[in-house]
C-alpha cells in the first residue's frame, strides 16, 4: 500500500509542482505562489501583500 | 527500512540482569506467563522510541515518578537501566540508559547523531507497538479525534493550512471588488462626462475626437491625438483669476465623486461591522475560558519543561508542590486542549477586526483626499468641513467600539447603534452641485473659460475611468487565477484523502474478513465528514446483515471490535510505516477464541511475511499454534520469557547459548550447576532430534508435555532407531546414555546430584558424539522425515549431504 498513500507534504509538493499547468491562471500570480511555498513563506498575511504588490505592479506597468 | 538486530535490556522494569535477544533481523515469538516481564520488552523499545511508555503514565505504579519506574526495583541506585538496540543501518545503534544522580534520574543516549535523532523523530509517528488496552483506541474514539489522529500520521494538517491560505486570498480579493463597487464608481464618472461633454464617451477614440471638437474654436494648430495631448492643451489655458473657478468646479466635482464613492464604503463597513459583531457576543459567553489564553505560552512552556524532562522530580515547575508529573504533563495538555476552540474563535474575530479596520482606513484615505485639497478650507465651503468633521467622529467611533477589550467590557455597540446618518452624504452632494452651478454661471459666455472647464472636469473623470477599469481588470484577474487554483486544490486534496481512505478501508476490509469470513460485517469503509467545504471529521461504517451501519461499537462485540483495532493497526503499518519494517503484538489476542486466534496468525504469516515481527503472549494455545506455524522457518526465532528473583525477566537459554556456557565452564574447570545445564542441554537436543525424525511419544497436555525428560526420549529414541538398517550406529552411544548417572528421573535436577568435572567432560563429550550422529556439521541441520529420499530410502540434512538408510 506504501506507494499509493501519499504524505501530506508529498500532496503539497506534487501540487505546487504543476500549478504552472492549470490551465488559465495567470503565470506570474502562480509563480509567485510556488515561490512562497517553496521558501516556506505562503501564508495569509505573505499571499495578502504579494497580491497588493502584484496589483499595484500591474496597474503602474500598463496604465 | 529498518529492522532490529540485537536488543539487550539490562535493569529496565521487569528485567534485573539481562535480557538479550540476538535476532539478526529475525522476527520473535516469544511466551511468557502473565508477570514474567515479557511486556518489558515493548516497554523497553516503547521508551527508546517515544521518551515514556503510555501505559505507565496513568498506572498506579506510576505514582513514584515517570523514570524512576522504569528502573528495575531490585537493581541498585548505582547500577544503570539500560536498552541497547543495533539495528540494519549500524550508525543508528544506540544505547539509552538511566541512572540515578543524587536519587535523581538522569538520562543518556548513546547516539546523538543527526541522523539518530532524525529518525528516531520520524519514528515517533509511525504504529510500532500494539498491546492489547490500545486495540479499540482508534474505533471509540470521536469523528473529530479519528481525523486527527489520521491528519496527524500523514501530515494532512499541512495540507488543510494551505488551503486555508488559498481560499482566505480568494475571499479578500472577492471582498475587496464588492467593497470598491466598481461599476457604480464608473457609471458616476461617466455621468460625469456626460454633463460636461453632452455626450455618452465609450472609447479613448471618441474621447479624442470629441476634445478636438469642442477645441476647434480656438484655432489651435495642432488636433488632439492622444490623451497626452489633451494635458498640454490644459497648459495652454492662461492661469488667469478666472481659472480659479474651473480649479474649484473640479474640486467640488471630486467631492461629489468621493462621496458617492463613500456610500458604497460606509455600506461596506457595516457589514464587516455586523460580523465583528457576531464574532465578539459569540466569544464574550465563554469568557472565562477566553481569559485562560493568556496563560497559553506559560502552560506551553511549562508543558516543554516537564516532557524535556528538564525537571524529573514529581513536583510542578512554577509552584514546586509535590505532583505526579506524568498527571502535571495529561492535565495541561487537556488544558491545552480546552484552548484550542477558543484560540480559533479569537483568531477569527481578530481577522474580521483587521477587516473593519482596513475597511476605517480606506475612508480616512477618502477623506484625507477631500481634506487636502487647498478649496477645503475656503470661506465658503463650511459644508464640506461639517461633513469631514462628522464622517471623522464616526470613524473614532468606530474605532472606539474595535478597542473594547472583549475581557473587561465584554460589550459593543449592535450595528443599529453606529448607524452613519446618510443624509449628510446627500446634503454634502447637494450642496457640491449647487456650489457647482453658481461657478458655472459665472464662466458662460466666456468662450475659453467654457472649453477649459469641460476639458478639465471630463479629463478628470476620463482619467479616474481608465484607473478604475485597470483596477477591476487586475482583481478580477487576480479573483479568477486563485478560484481555479483554489478549486484545483480542493480536488487535489479531494481526490488523494479519497484515494488513501480507499485504499485503506480496502485493507482494513481485507484483513477484518480474513479473521472473520462469512460473518455478516462487510465492506468496512473510512467515510470523511464534510461541513462548508471543510473536513470535520472520520467514521467507520460498515454493512451489518446487508444493512449500512455506523459506529462499530454500536452493533460489535468487545472480541469483533478487537479484530476491527488489530485490523487498522494492520493496515495503519502498511501505510504510515516508512522507516521501520517491524512491528510489536504484546498479549492481543486474549479476547479471541481459538479460530479467531488461528486466524490471525494465519493473516500474519501470509500478509506480512517481510516484516519483523514480535509477538508476545501468554495464552499457550495460542503460542504453540504459532510455534508450529514458524518451526523450521528460519526467518524466525522463539523463546520463552521467564522470571526469578536473581534475573528477573530473562529468555530461556537456547542450546547454542547452552553449548558456549558448557564449554566456557570446562576450559575454567567451573562444575558449579555443570551438571543440570548439560542435562537441559541434552533435553532440548533429544527433543530436537524426536521432532525431525519423528519420535512418538505418549501424549500428555502441553505444559507437561515441556516437562519431557531425557530418558523417556532416550527410551522411544532407541526404539525408533532400532527399527532402522543403521540401528547399529546408534545403538552404543545411546545405550551408553541411558546407564549414565546424569539420566534419571526428575529429582536428579536437585542441587543433590554433584557430579565432578571430570564426570562432566566425559558426559559432555557423549552429549556432542550423539548430536553428531544425527546433526550435519556442515549446513548445522539434523536429519529429518521431511528431507526423506523414496528412491534411495535415506533420511537426510537439509542440504542432503549427510544420511543415513533409513525405514519411514
Amino acid at each position: 500500500m506504501d506507494k499509493r498513500v501519499k504524505s501530506g507534504k508529498e500532496i503539497l509538493d506534487d501540487f505546487f509542482n504543476n500549478i504552472l499547468a492549470i490551465p488559465n491562471v495567470e503565470e506570474k500570480l502562480a509563480s509567485q505562489i510556488k515561490k512562497m511555498y517553496e521558501e516556506g513563506k505562503l501564508t495569509n498575511i505573505n499571499l495578502s501583500n504579494k497580491l497588493t504588490s502584484l496589483k499595484e505592479e500591474e496597474i503602474n506597468d500598463k496604465n | 527500512m529498518i529492522k532490529i538486530k540485537s536488543l539487550c535490556i539490562k535493569g529496565f522494569r521487569g528485567v534485573k540482569k539481562e535480557l538479550s535477544l540476538e535476532l539478526n533481523f529475525k522476527s520473535a515469538l516469544l511466551f511468557g506467563d502473565n508477570g514474567s516481564g515479557k511486556s518489558s520488552i515493548t516497554d523497553a523499545i516503547e521508551w527508546l522510541y517515544k521518551d515514556s511508555v503510555r501505559h505507565l503514565s496513568s498506572d498506579e505504579i506510576d505514582r513514584k515518578g515517570g523514570l524512576t519506574a522504569l528502573r528495575n526495583i531490585f537493581i541498585a541506585d548505582i547500577e544503570k537501566s539500560s536498552v541497547e538496540i543495533s539495528f540494519t543501518d549500524g550508525s543508528l545503534d544506540s544505547q539509552k540508559s538511566i541512572s540515578l544522580k543524587k536519587s535523581n534520574p538522569e538520562v543518556e543516549n548513546s547516539n546523538n547523531s543527526d541522523a539518530f535523532v532524525e529518525y528516531i523523530e520520524s519514528s515517533k509517528n509511525e504504529n510500532l507497538i500494539l498491546r492489547y488496552r490500545d486495540l479499540t483506541d482508534f474505533v471509540l474514539s470521536t469523528k473529530k479525534e479519528k481525523l486527527d489522529s489520521l491528519s496527524k500520521v500523514i501530515g494532512f494538517a499541512d495540507v488543510s493550512n494551505i488551503r486555508g491560505v488559498l481560499k482566505k486570498a480568494v475571499n479578500e480579493v472577492k471582498s475587496s471588488l464588492k467593497s470598491k463597487n466598481y461599476d457604480n464608481e464608473i457609471s458616476q464618472r461617466e455621468g460625469q462626462i456626460m454633463t460636461s461633454l453632452n455626450e455618452r464617451v465609450v472609447s479613448e477614440e471618441q474621447y479624442v475626437n470629441k476634445i478636438n471638437e469642442i477645441i476647434k474654436p480656438l484655432g489651435l494648430e495642432k488636433d488632439v491625438t492622444k490623451l497626452e495631448d489633451i494635458d498640454n492643451i490644459l497648459s495652454l489655458f492662461k492661469k488667469s483669476d478666472d481659472s480659479v473657478v474651473i480649479e474649484q468646479r473640479a474640486y467640488y466635482s471630486d467631492v461629489i465623486s468621493k462621496i458617492n464613492d463613500l456610500q458604497n464604503r460606509i455600506n461596506n463597513l457595516l457589514d464587516l461591522y455586523e460580523k465583528y459583531y457576531q464574532s465578539f457576543q459569540k466569544i464574550v459567553q465563554d469568557v472565562e475560558t477566553l481569559k485562560k489564553i493568556a496563560l497559553n505560552k506559560l502552560w506551553t512552556e511549562g508543558l516543554n519543561v516537564l516532557k524535556g524532562s528538564i525537571i524529573e522530580k514529581d513536583e510542578c515547575p512554577l509552584c514546586f508542590q509535590k505532583k505526579d508529573r506524568e498527571e502535571l504533563i495529561k492535565e495541561i495538555e487537556l488544558r491545552l486542549k480546552t484552548l484550542e476552540s477558543i484560540k480559533k474563535e479569537k483568531s477569527q474575530l481578530d481577522e474580521t477586526k483587521k477587516s473593519v479596520e482596513d475597511a476605517l482606513d480606506e475612508i480616512k484615505n477618502v477623506i484625507v483626499g477631500v481634506q487636502t485639497n487647498k478649496y477645503f478650507s475656503s470661506k465658503g465651503n463650511q459644508d464640506i468641513r461639517d461633513f469631514v468633521k462628522s464622517i471623522t467622529e464616526y470613524i473614532s467611533s468606530i474605532s472606539q467600539e474595535l478597542g473594547v477589550d472583549i475581557l473587561k467590557e465584554q460589550r459593543i455597540k449592535t450595528r443599529d447603534k453606529i448607524i452613519f446618518d446618510m443624509a449628510k452624504l446627500n446634503e454634502t452632494s447637494v450642496f457640491c452641485q449647487k456650489r457647482n452651478e453658481v461657478l458655472l454661471s459665472q464662466i458662460k459666455g466666456s468662450k475659453i473659460l467654457e472649453i477649459q472647464d469641460k476639458i478639465t472636469l471630463s479629463r478628470q473623470a476620463y482619467h479616474d475611468i481608465k484607473r478604475l477599469k485597470k483596477e477591476k481588470e487586475v482583481l478580477e484577474k487576480q479573483k479568477s487565477s486563485l478560484e481555479i487554483i483554489y478549486n484545483a486544490f480542493v480536488q487535489k486534496q479531494k481526490e488523494e484523502l479519497e484515494a488513501f481512505i480507499n485504499v485503506f478501508s480496502k485493507e482494513i476490509d481485507e484483513y477484518y474478513q480474513y479473521m472473520h469470513p462469512g460473518e455478516k460485517m462487510e465492506n468496512i469503509e473510512i467515510k470523511i465528514t464534510e461541513k462548508e467545504d471543510e473536513l470535520t471529521g472520520i467514521t467507520l461504517e460498515f454493512q451489518f446483515f446487508d444493512k449500512s451501519v455506523s459506529p462499530p461499537q454500536k452493533y460489535l462485540s468487545e472480541s469483533h471490535l478487537n479484530s476491527l483495532g488489530i485490523a487498522l493497526f494492520l493496515t495503519s503499518v502498511k501505510a504510515f510505516n516508512k522507516e521501520n519494517h517491524f512491528f510489536i503484538l504484546d498479549d492481543i489476542i486474549s479476547s479471541f477464541d481459538l479460530n479467531h486466534r488461528k486466524r490471525l496468525s494465519d493473516l500474519l504469516m501470509e500478509k506480512f511475511l517481510d516484516y519483523q515481527i514480535f509477538v508476545m503472549t501468554h495464552e499457550r494455545n495460542w503460542f504453540d499454534y504459532m510455534k508450529n506455524l514458524v518451526r523450521g522457518k528460519v526467518d524466525w526465532i522463539i523463546n520463552v520469557v521467564n522470571w526469578n528473583e536473581s534475573k528477573g525477566a530473562h529468555l530461556n537459554e537456547t542450546l547454542v547459548d547452552l553449548k558456549r556456557i558448557i564449554e566456557q565452564r570446562l576450559i575454567d574447570n567451573d562444575k558449579t550447576g555443570l551438571g543440570n545445564i548439560i542435562r537441559i542441554y541434552l533435553e532440548g537436543l533429544l527433543k530436537e532430534i524426536s521432532e525431525e525424525i519423528e519420535v512418538y511419544v505418549k501424549y500428555r497436555s502441553n505444559e507437561i508435555n515441556e516437562d519431557r525428560m531425557s530418558n523417556e526420549l532416550l527410551s522411544e529414541l532407541k526404539s525408533k532407531t532400532n527399527k532402522q538398517p543403521c540401528k547399529d550406529i546408534f545403538g552404543p552411544i545411546i545405550d551408553k546414555m541411558i546407564s549414565s548417572v546424569f539420566i534419571g528421573n526428575k529429582d536428579s535436577h536437585d542441587s543433590s546430584f554433584d557430579p565432578s568435572i571430570g564426570e562432566c567432560r566425559a558426559f559432555w563429550q557423549d552429549v556432542l558424539e550423539l548430536e553428531k550422529l544425527f546433526r550435519h556439521d556442515v549446513c548445522n541441520t539434523i536429519i529429518s522425515t521431511k528431507y526423506y529420499d523414496k528412491v534411495e530410502k535415506k533420511i537426510r540434512c537439509k542440504c542432503g549431504n549427510f544420511s543415513y538408510d533409513w525405514k519411514n
